[in-house]
């Protein structure tokens, strides 16, 4: 949860995965140094260095574009989100590195403006094979710039989580544009199996993986419930929804997280006012509601983030009918206390 | 407690929304990026050395009426510096015609004395490729 932008929840966890984050990718340009120049000794040593962090960034942000549908299809890598925004900065800094030292040593020894040179040196824009690969590479690298730049809570707060959100979706864009960056450019001068094998496999996996869990997704979104005289629509039997936990139901086009704590139920919007996490998939830690994302907290009662926060969300009145639960469709405004049921 | 109107229903149309677009972008993605990447390495030899690969089609060279020599680089070089020479029937480099930039076509004109170029990396004080006619 934050206020003036400054994380509360930095714990040592999320410590923890930061230095993770270091070492792996230390560990990795180390591996791929001593590979490259036991290999390929004839190698120079910005070849190395590019190659290095070029492929060190795209096995990033292949994890990184694993990390959201494997969450939504198995809560347990849901840790794993709390630190998605520092390995996204940190793919960014490998991929500048990458296309800095490649603009530097490609064009930024002659007389024309190296970035001008980029779009200029080659123009078989009408080639697949003698595409200017590089191009694709410069634009891919503009998105990880935008996106690393605006990825503190302040922009966040500022732009409005929509907008901030569909910013942020670019990614996949940078995806397809790194991905033909690769196949236009490395692959055509420097074939390899292995490399090739990977990046074609990595793509089959990170879509199946986005696949099926957008199909998992339409699937909740689709089910539909019984309504009963007064417009109420039938959620689950009381004993569904485990202590500490929610049930995650759909209303309308939404999703509405109804939580049972202390004997007593509550229902919420499901989605968290931070960047949109599935608060139902949380739990309740210390009498508030807790998004499995990053942490912030709302009371189960009027859905407010306990003060001195600001978050609300939207609440829901619930009846209780032979241990069956049954909400009221019509959420109330963001904030709204509504009294708990007890169970 | 006041009844939740106008926001609610901008809410609903964020949310299911962004699933929606997440859900399209890879449906577009998972059709549209396979076809591109089998016309990308359909032609990629993947039997042949890597340091082979490409070099012999690297340049293509060959002279044109009025001793003009046509260049074609096909891939881009990975040296710094491509200073194109002529070179006599030795072998020896004689004038500087130009340097190489990147992928693309050049023409030269060839002295009389010169039966062939030489592409030199000066940085590296490297032959990159030579041709003879």
């Amino acid at each position: 949860m934050g206020l003036d932008y400054k994380l509360v929840l930095w714990n040592k966890h999320k410590k923890t995965y930061d230095k993770t984050i270091a070492l792996g990718m230390l560990t990795y340009l180390l591996v791929f140094f001593i590979l490259s120049f036991l290999t390929n000794p004839e190698l120079t040593a910005e070849t190395v260095i590019i190659r290095a962090f070029g492929s060190l960034a795209i096995l990033m942000l292949h994890i990184i574009l694993a990390i959201g549908p494997l969450s939504r299809l198995n809560p347990q890598f849901l840790p794993i989100l709390y630190n998605r925004r520092h390995l996204g900065v940190s793919m960014f800094l490998a991929a500048f590195i990458h296309g800095g030292i490649s603009i530097f040593q490609f064009h930024a020894l002659g007389n024309t403006n190296p970035i001008y040179a980029i779009f200029t040196s080659n123009m078989e824009y009408g080639s697949l094979i003698n595409f200017p690969f590089q191009v694709l590479g410069f634009l891919a690298l503009l998105i990880l710039f935008l996106m690393a730049s605006t990825s503190h809570d302040f922009f966040l707060k500022n732009l409005s989580p929509r907008i901030w959100k569909g910013l942020h979706m670019l990614v996949y864009l940078a995806y397809a544009l790194v991905l033909m960056h690769v196949f236009l450019g490395a692959f055509q001068q420097e074939t390899s199996p292995f490399t090739t094998t990977f990046l074609i496999l990595g793509f089959v996996t990170i879509s199946g993986l986005h696949l099926v869990a957008a199909f998992k997704e339409s699937k909740v979104d689709g089910l539909k419930s019984s309504v009963d005289d007064s417009g109420w629509l039938e959620v689950c039997n009381v004993n569904e929804i485990a202590n500490n936990r929610a049930k995650i139901f759909t209303v309308g086009a939404e999703r509405v997280a109804i939580f049972k704590y202390d004997g007593k139920l509550s229902a919420i919007h499901n989605v968290c006012k931070h960047q949109g996490g599935p608060l139902g998939e949380g739990k309740v830690v210390d009498g508030c509601i807790t998004c499995p994302w990053h942490g912030y907290q709302y009371l189960p009662h009027n859905g407010q983030s306990p003060p001195p926060f600001t978050e609300k969300v939207i609440t829901y009145e619930l009846r209780l009918s032979n241990g069956i639960i049954y909400i009221n469709p019509n959420g109330f405004s963001e904030g709204t206390e509504v009294k708990p049921l007890i169970c | 407690m006041a009844f939740f109107v106008a926001e609610f229903d901008k809410e609903q149309i964020m949310i299911a929304g962004q699933r929606k677009a997440h859900q399209r972008i890879w449906l577009s993605m998972g059709l549209v990026l396979p076809i591109f990447l089998f016309f990308a390495t359909k032609d990629l030899d993947f039997l042949v050395e890597a340091e082979d690969v490409g070099h012999p089609d690297q340049f293509v060279a060959k002279m044109l009426e009025n001793r003009t020599l046509y260049l074609k680089l096909n891939i881009p070089l990975q040296n710094p510096s491509a200073v194109v020479y002529a070179v006599d029937s030795e072998g020896n480099p004689g004038k500087i015609l130009g340097q190489l930039f990147g992928v693309g076509e050049y023409q030269f004109i060839l002295p009389l004395d010169a039966s062939g170029i030489s592409v030199v990396d000066e940085l590296k004080n490297e032959k990159i490729y030579t041709a003879t006619f």
